[in-house]
């Protein structure tokens, strides 16, 4: 059998279509590899950027929401057993979190709480842990602030692609900037170590096990005080009386005097500054207003009625409730009934003031000062609260859970407006009516004769004040009503003075960038 | 078994000619293609990068609002300007220590308060009641809320000379500067401390980010992108946000005019919000 060899003659025809698709199948190569970095870069990295932030914000709303539960429900803050899935709260007594040197005035704590990691997100690649601690007590009126520090974590998904470019020219497009990676190592915590340049526990990895983006942030909480109006009703407001009238003044000038009428008084615009808030629709008007007035949906307006300022319908706002404050250490029983208190030296301070506790009902409490000098007392009533006396110098915070039926002339408060530094008669004598549990009012009835210098925040209270007493101060509860010819005067330097803690709030946010 | 006969006859001339004329029409066309291929992958790989750079900006910008003190934004040139609270301490600042030993820690935030709450300050702050006297070293601010502490802060603003301190402390609202002011009036904006200034602006075809004046190119000059800002406060609210929107000019075609181009641009907007975190101040 004769074979022979073929020659193929047509060879080259396959190589060129084979060269071209080669050629064309390695730009489109390039390209692709490119747009798939971009992709990567685009979506993934920024998904990750975006979440870490996510996640930061999520551990600082858990550090916000356990600072609040101080005043909310103050037995169950900064737990340390967690619930469900939750971790609890570390104290750290070491540590430090004030590097720098104290602005003049405030105090540091050497107590901070840690929780976390919490995990959420996409199968759980995101998570977060916080930090927070009281960085602050005011001296002057013994406000706590408390600083979370929240750091938010994000696996970053995709491809972890270190090789792209820094550069930003006509060619490249700086893709790495902005969102830092950590791929294999902790950036930030080889860096800068706890975030103050202090080196970290030799046992803290400082390698990370998949590739993640991490942003950190600090809130700033600060107290919502109890008194931040003249008055303020979250149920019905009905008053004052035809007779009656609602003003205010600024004790700083010394005692009150009725200027609302007459422009040419020097504390003409002192007075009117009674402002009236409703957090529902139910207003009703008899006297003048000498201040603004806000409802919630209400129809209030000027016509038919006497209200000096202006007029908004659409204002809504809470109030919250009370809850008893926890006695602290080395407090005073007393006996149900009457009670007359002289602290013994020391006199106390406005961050630990003499505190006792009623058991049970109090018909009358009389609290006098040490020597003369500035006294500080805080009395809890376990019941209904009657009579009160306080001599002048006693900065005073009284606490009922009960009711409270008492006629005006039987609250009686010696000290003196305008007196430097405590200015505000009304503002030493501070009643607080605790809210019940069950979510029911307090009846608050106060009678004539007499008047009433001081200030009152009950947001579960149904208060009136029948006759003709005058309530010189501010005035927070649930309804109001003051028929007669009953007056009430807004004390200007009640704002000064605040009150207790209700709430806490965001004031400021800031975000670590390095 | 006969498996092939083997010719070697050659083409044609005419055979040649159409062979080549082919052969040429084929590679032209595969050149053109390839030229095109090339041309719409690069416009692609463009658009991917731009639109990345679209978004950086954009998480710049929201980074930058989100902790500022006050977002200004101006039109015809665009441009944003965000005051921001130095959270690290810097060497040269008041608290760094004499030896700078506390340069690059968190610096711990003072607390103030006045009629209208509390307000948190890192290292400055900054009232809109300061009232100045021409030719006199007093400073007064009714919401200054001055401590003896104060001596020592920087002192800017309208009618403050450059590198002014605050030399003494009188009380919660006067303090003695050392210089003397060079303007009289009030209500005027000053920042006692240092704050951070972050702005944007326009170059030419490019958007820049400056901070204290230090230049950070965000992005590239030859992608032709143009930021619209738009600064909202919501007083009721008392907070602020600001809107942006950022448009690039892709290059899958060319020689358009002004219209094709204000369609092709519009294709491509980006929009983003960002929320003010903090609480408005000025």
């Amino acid at each position: 059998m004769k074979t022979q060899q073929k020659q193929a003659k047509t060879g080259s025809t396959i190589i060129c279509a084979l060269s071209t698709i080669l050629i064309i199948s390695l730009i489109g190569a390039n390209v692709l590899l490119n747009c798939a970095t971009r992709y990567n870069a685009s979506s993934k990295q920024v998904k990750g950027w975006k979440e870490a932030l996510y996640a930061a914000e999520a551990g600082g709303d858990i550090g916000f929401n356990e600072v609040r539960k101080i005043c909310s429900s103050p037995a169950t803050a900064f737990s340390t057993s967690g619930s469900g899935s939750a971790p609890g709260w570390t104290p750290s007594p070491g540590f430090s979190p004030v590097p720098t040197p104290s602005p003049a005035g405030m105090t540091t704590t050497a107590v901070a709480y840690t929780s976390g990691p919490y995990y959420l997100g996409q199968s759980n690649s995101l998570q977060t842990s916080v930090t927070v601690d009281k960085f602050y007590t005011d001296p002057a009126d013994a406000q706590d602030f408390y600083r979370i520090r929240a750091t938010g974590t994000a696996k970053l998904f995709g491809i972890p692609r270190v090789g792209m470019d820094d550069r930003m020219d006509g060619s490249t497009r700086g893709d790495a900037w902005l969102r830092r990676i950590d791929f294999a190592y902790n950036r930030f915590k080889t860096t800068f170590g706890d975030g103050d340049n202090n080196a970290l526990d030799p046992l803290d990895p400082k390698t990370v096990s998949a590739p993640q983006m991490t942003r950190r942030i600090e809130l700033i909480t600060v107290p919502i005080t109890a008194f931040t109006g003249a008055l303020k009703v979250t149920g019905t407001f009905g008053g004052p009386g035809s007779a009656g009238v609602v003003d205010s003044y600024d004790s700083k000038n010394g005692a009150y005097t009725f200027v609302a009428n007459n422009p040419a008084s020097p504390y003409y615009s002192d007075s009117r500054n009674g402002d009236v808030s409703v957090a529902t629709p139910n207003f009703t008007e008899g006297g003048p207003i000498y201040g603004n007035v806000t409802t919630n949906g209400g129809t209030v307006s000027k016509s038919g009625t006497s209200i000096s300022g202006t007029i908004d319908n659409n204002v809504p706002f809470t109030i919250p409730p009370l809850v008893k404050p926890a006695n602290p250490l080395g407090y005073t029983s007393l006996s149900s009934g009457g009670n007359n208190i002289t602290p013994v030296t020391p006199t106390g301070t406005v961050l630990i003031p003499n505190w006792y506790v009623v058991p049970g009902n109090s018909s009358s409490l009389t609290i006098n000062s040490v020597g003369g000098a500035d006294t500080y007392v805080t009395v809890v009533v376990n019941g209904d609260l009657g009579k009160i006396t306080i001599a002048n110098h006693v900065r005073a915070k009284i606490y009922f859970t009960g009711n409270m039926n008492v006629k005006a002339v039987n609250l009686v408060n010696n000290n003196v407006d305008g007196t430097s530094p405590y200015i505000s008669r009304a503002g030493q004598m501070q009643i607080y009516g605790i809210s019940p549990t069950d979510g029911s009012t307090q009846t608050i009835q106060i009678d004539p004769p007499g008047s009433v210098y001081a200030t009152i925040y009950a947001p579960n209270g149904d208060m009136t004040l029948g006759g003709n007493p005058d309530w010189y101060g501010a005035i927070v509860a649930h309804n109001f009503l003051g028929n007669g010819n009953t007056g009430f005067h807004y004390d200007k330097q009640i704002a000064a003075i605040k009150g207790v803690a209700i709430d806490y709030q965001l004031a400021s946010y800031i975000e670590d960038v390095r | 078994m006969k498996l092939s006969v083997l010719r070697n006859s050659a083409f044609t001339l005419a055979e040649m000619c159409v062979a080549v004329a082919i052969g040429g029409f084929m590679l032209a066309a595969v050149l053109i293609t390839s030229v095109s291929l090339q041309k719409s992958l690069n416009a692609v790989d463009n658009y991917f990068a731009t639109h990345m750079q679209q978004i950086r900006i954009v998480d710049y910008i929201s980074r930058d609002a989100k902790r500022s003190y006050v977002v200004t934004s101006a039109t015809g040139p665009q441009s944003v300007t965000c005051t921001i609270p130095n959270y690290i301490i810097a060497t040269g600042d008041k608290d760094a220590g004499g030896s700078n030993q506390w340069v690059g820690k968190r610096r711990t935030p003072t607390v103030s308060s006045n009629a209208n709450g509390y307000t948190v300050n890192y290292g400055s702050r900054t009232v809109n009641d300061a009232a100045t006297t021409s030719g006199a070293s007093t400073l007064t601010s009714v919401s200054g809320a001055f401590t003896a502490s104060d001596v020592g802060l920087s002192v800017n603003g309208s009618g403050i000379p450059t590198g002014t301190t605050i030399s003494a402390y009188t009380n919660a609202t006067t303090v003695t500067l050392s210089k003397n002011a060079t303007g009289t009036g009030t209500g005027a904006t000053v920042t006692f401390g240092t704050a951070s200034t972050v702005a944007y602006t326009i170059s030419g075809q490019s958007i820049l980010r400056t901070e204290n004046g230090v230049l950070t190119t965000i992005a590239s000059s030859t992608d032709n992108l143009l930021p619209d800002f738009s600064d909202v406060q919501l007083a009721l609210a008392n907070t602020e946000y600001l809107n942006t929107s950022i448009t690039f000019l892709p290059i899958f075609a060319t020689n358009l005019n002004s219209t094709q181009q204000t369609t092709e641009r519009t294709g491509t907007t980006l929009y983003s919000t960002a929320y003010l975190r903090n609480k408005r101040r000025g």
